[in-house]
């Protein structure tokens, strides 16, 4: 039972997604709740969230939850930086395409990278072919923008590394 | 009036304001990537902004509301990837003014 881990991990995940829709303490719902929850997890090899049982080491669980205080902050300041944008005369832009190097290994991680700089500050991710991202910036920085961009994708990759590996 | 509901409808205000400020990024901004950037951000922080005020309005909804924020910050910058992707990929679609396009280059050396 190697995907034992993945399996609970998914339940548990889908048991708190049923808890929030039924909204009932009811014996009989949380029973079949379990049940359903399970069956789900075991058809779909725990494909949904993985094996999550690492987040529950301590240091896994602060660096989970700094990434996720990090989100919040670079999301807000986003919205603030449209805000102003969309209000000008003329909108400032300088847009460009430019590809940063991703040295995280999981295709979890990667997707996490790509869907956080999608919604930070300037930037959207265009694609990913292997190991190398292509980010849009709506407003290129000054100097050398290759080292800027990786500086950034950085800034998201090492703190999804100390949660992934 | 309690703090609870001031802060409701200051929380739905604001995500109004920026769902606002969404619809006229997306319509002011010149090609098609400029305007994925207000399309995604705006909306997806103005969204969250709306149900968690709504949320406060009515603490019965709270847990399936929140259930839609996670659910709405989950997919929103995956369609904008897949949009991004194909405006790309499209070349009638292609803004030219782009100072720096890395992406059209790796593939030219690609083919």
């Amino acid at each position: 039972m190697k995907r034992a881990p993945a399996v609970i991990s998914t339940s548990v995940v889908l048991f708190g997604i049923w808890l929030s829709l039924t909204l009932s303490a009811d014996s009989q719902e949380i029973a079949l709740g379990v049940v359903v929850s399970l069956i789900t997890a075991v058809a779909t090899h725990g494909a949904l969230t993985g094996d999550l049982s690492r987040l529950l080491k301590p240091r896994k669980c602060l660096a989970t939850i700094e990434y996720v205080f990090f989100f919040l902050g670079q999301m807000i300041k986003a919205n603030i930086d449209v805000f102003f944008r969309i209000f000008r005369p003329v909108i400032p832009i300088k847009p460009g395409i430019v590809k940063a190097k991703l040295t995280l290994k999981s295709e979890r991680a990667k997707a996490i990278v790509a869907n956080s700089i999608t919604l930070t500050p300037g930037t959207i991710t265009i694609d990913i072919i292997g190991d190398e991202i292509f980010v849009h910036w709506v407003f290129l920085p000054d100097g050398d923008v290759h080292i800027k961009t990786q500086s950034m994708v950085d800034s998201f990759a090492v703190r999804l590394e100390n949660i992934f590996e | 009036m309690s703090f609870i509901s001031i802060l409701a409808h200051g929380l739905t205000g604001l995500g109004a304001l920026v769902l606002f400020a969404s619809g006229l990024g997306v319509f002011r901004m010149p090609d098609v990537f400029n305007k994925m950037h207000a399309g995604t951000k705006a909306t997806t922080l103005g969204s969250v902004l709306f149900l968690v005020g709504l949320g406060l309005f009515e603490p019965s909804w709270m847990p399936k509301l929140l259930l839609i924020v996670l659910f709405i910050v989950l997919t929103n910058p995956v369609s904008s990837h897949a949009l991004a992707r194909a405006a790309h990929n499209e070349p009638s679609e292609k803004p030219d003014n782009l100072i720096i396009d890395d992406l059209a280059d790796s593939k030219g050396g690609g083919q």
